[in-house]
């Protein structure tokens, strides 16, 4: 015991001690200051990448509506225009055939053919083989490019997918908007969720086996919420999104909301159904006037 | 009466295990939310404020208390273990502090039987003179390797918010001022001719109360997403 002198103890155990404390909240301070910074970095790294996701993935949907406006454009100009021409050709062949028949020469040897009731039915067969392709091209341009949307806006675009949609399906589609309460929003806004509401439509019918589907659009909080309901066999979302093969479409959809800042949440009304609720900040008010009509008008740069 | 004079005459070593209560009573609260790790936190604290009372009660009555703090190192030691246990994410470094805890307790039953010529004269019982010291170098490596993975994975999110930052904090605050003590407990310990050190004595006990708090931090800071080593 007496080879301790408490006086020399004291000072070396406070000395240790001392020395030891601040080792010891140096290193406290020193793993709080480090990993605070090396997180923040890290948010940065994550904020870079998000922006450059964003950016590709935006690029990736102008470039696909470009595409489609190059289609319709093509359709609606070569396909179209061709079309027109051929039912118009037919139309005079059958005047020249039927209405002129008198003029025929009787002794020609395909006079009787010709006015024959089997290449009658074949010419109004072709003729109206013509019209309804005519039609469905004029379907497939609108369906490419919402013309409506450019120069009417959501509302005008939804009611007219609405009308398009009864004219093709048996079931009943609803669409609830108080239109004076919505603004024009940019043009990007307008189409991502006029897609969105497309996807959501498209599957209820495809996947849901529903009769009813309602559509509201409303203006709540500062925000443009979108719901698309159905009454048909409901989903589970979690296991959809999680599933490799399934889930496409609301990828799809989640893609979109990302570029335009929405958000998408899925519920189940009642016992069947289900229930998809967007919701968008309102961009800046965008004037309300209709746009001059120019249905396939081209962005710059869309044909190289 | 023995009680009163005893708070009286070691006021700060009282409030030490009063203040065990602190981190015990938010242990209660937040027992729902608590990990593996942080439940050995509880049963430490638990334990730590049965032997700090009865270790008082022995006191305050003048009777030698110091075969409970010699058998408390070797199950302090296998708690705060188990907790670096559930929160490394290295298979190695678990095997190691596995290993580690298997091999401390022996040592520290060693250390007792060593430093104590006579275990059956309970009067005049010593401190394990190395057990203390060992088990203070090996807890601040382990922290310091906890800080060093916590750094290197960035397995956690805000650490200022991870709960066992927090105890690794108090941990680190308790050991590192204690492991110059430690080794003179042996001398100031004792019924006859003990080393006198006046208010260096009270050293331990305020190491004790700054890490206690810090173990009140992590607890309270402990909610369901904390349970995880991801937060």
């Amino acid at each position: 015991m007496t080879a301790f002198n408490p006086e020399q103890v004291r000072f070396a155990i406070l000395i240790a001690t001392s020395v030891m404390l601040m080792m010891a909240s140096f290193a406290i301070i020193f793993v709080i200051y480090y990993q605070q910074r090396r997180l923040e970095q890290e948010k940065k790294l994550r904020d870079v990448e998000k922006n450059y996701q964003k950016m590709l993935l935006e690029t990736a949907l102008h470039s696909e509506e470009s595409e489609r406006r190059r289609i319709a454009q093509d359709l609606h100009d070569d396909i179209g225009t061709m079309l027109s021409l051929t039912k118009l050709s037919l139309n005079q062949l059958v005047k020249l055939l039927y209405n002129d028949s008198p003029h025929l020469s009787a002794t020609s040897p395909d006079s009787s053919y010709l006015n024959s009731p089997r290449a009658e039915l074949t010419l109004n067969k072709a003729q109206s083989l013509v019209e309804e392709t005519i039609i469905h091209v004029r379907r497939i341009t609108r369906d490419l490019v919402p013309t409506t949307l450019d120069q009417f806006g959501l509302v005008a675009a939804i009611e007219e997918f609405i009308l398009r949609m009864g004219e093709s399906y048996a079931l009943s589609v609803q669409f609830h908007c108080d239109s004076d309460d919505i603004p024009r929003q940019s043009p990007r806004v307008e189409l991502a969720l006029y897609r969105i509401m497309q996807e959501l439509v498209n599957n209820a019918i495809k996947h849901a086996n529903c009769d009813e589907i309602v559509i509201t659009l409303h203006l709540a909080q500062g925000k443009i919420e979108l719901q698309v309901t159905d009454n048909g066999k409901g989903f589970d979302p979690a296991t959809v999104q999680t599933s490799d093969q399934a889930g496409l479409g609301l990828r799809n959809i989640e893609s979109r909301l990302s570029v335009i800042n929405g958000v998408v949440n899925y519920q189940k009304p009642g016992i069947r159904g289900s229930q998809a609720l967007i919701q968008i900040p309102v961009d800046p008010q965008r004037s309300t006037k209709p746009e001059p009509l120019h249905p396939f008008r081209r962005t710059t740069g869309i044909r190289g | 009466m023995a009680y009163l004079t005893y708070i009286e005459r070691y006021p700060l070593a009282s409030f030490a295990v009063v203040f065990i209560l602190a981190p015990l009573l938010l242990g209660w609260i937040r027992y729902a939310h608590l990990g593996d790790a942080f439940r050995l936190l509880v049963v430490f604290l638990i334990l730590d404020l049965a032997v700090g009372l009865f270790m008082f009660h022995l006191a305050a009555h003048r009777a030698n208390n110091i075969l409970l703090l010699n058998l408390f190192v070797p199950i302090r030691f296998t708690l705060f273990g188990g907790m670096f246990y559930y929160n490394f994410r290295s298979a190695a470094i678990r095997r190691v502090i596995f290993y580690a805890i298997i091999a401390f307790v022996p040592f520290a039953l060693l250390d007792i039987y060593a430093s104590n010529r006579n275990l059956s004269d309970l009067h005049n019982h010593l401190v394990g003179r190395y057990s203390q010291v060992v088990e203070s170098a090996l807890i601040i490596l382990w922290v310091m390797l906890y800080f060093y993975e916590i750094i290197n994975t960035m397995k956690v999110g805000n650490i200022l918010t991870y709960p066992f930052f927090w105890v690794c904090a108090g941990l680190l605050i308790f050991y590192s001022g204690n492991i110059f003590y430690f080794p003179f407990w042996y001398y100031t310990n004792r019924w006859e001719n003990n080393l006198q050190l006046g208010w260096v004595e009270d050293i331990p006990y305020i190491v004790e109360i700054i890490s206690l708090s810090l173990f009140s931090i992590g607890i309270w800071l402990t909610r369901p997403q904390h349970d995880s080593i991801q937060s």
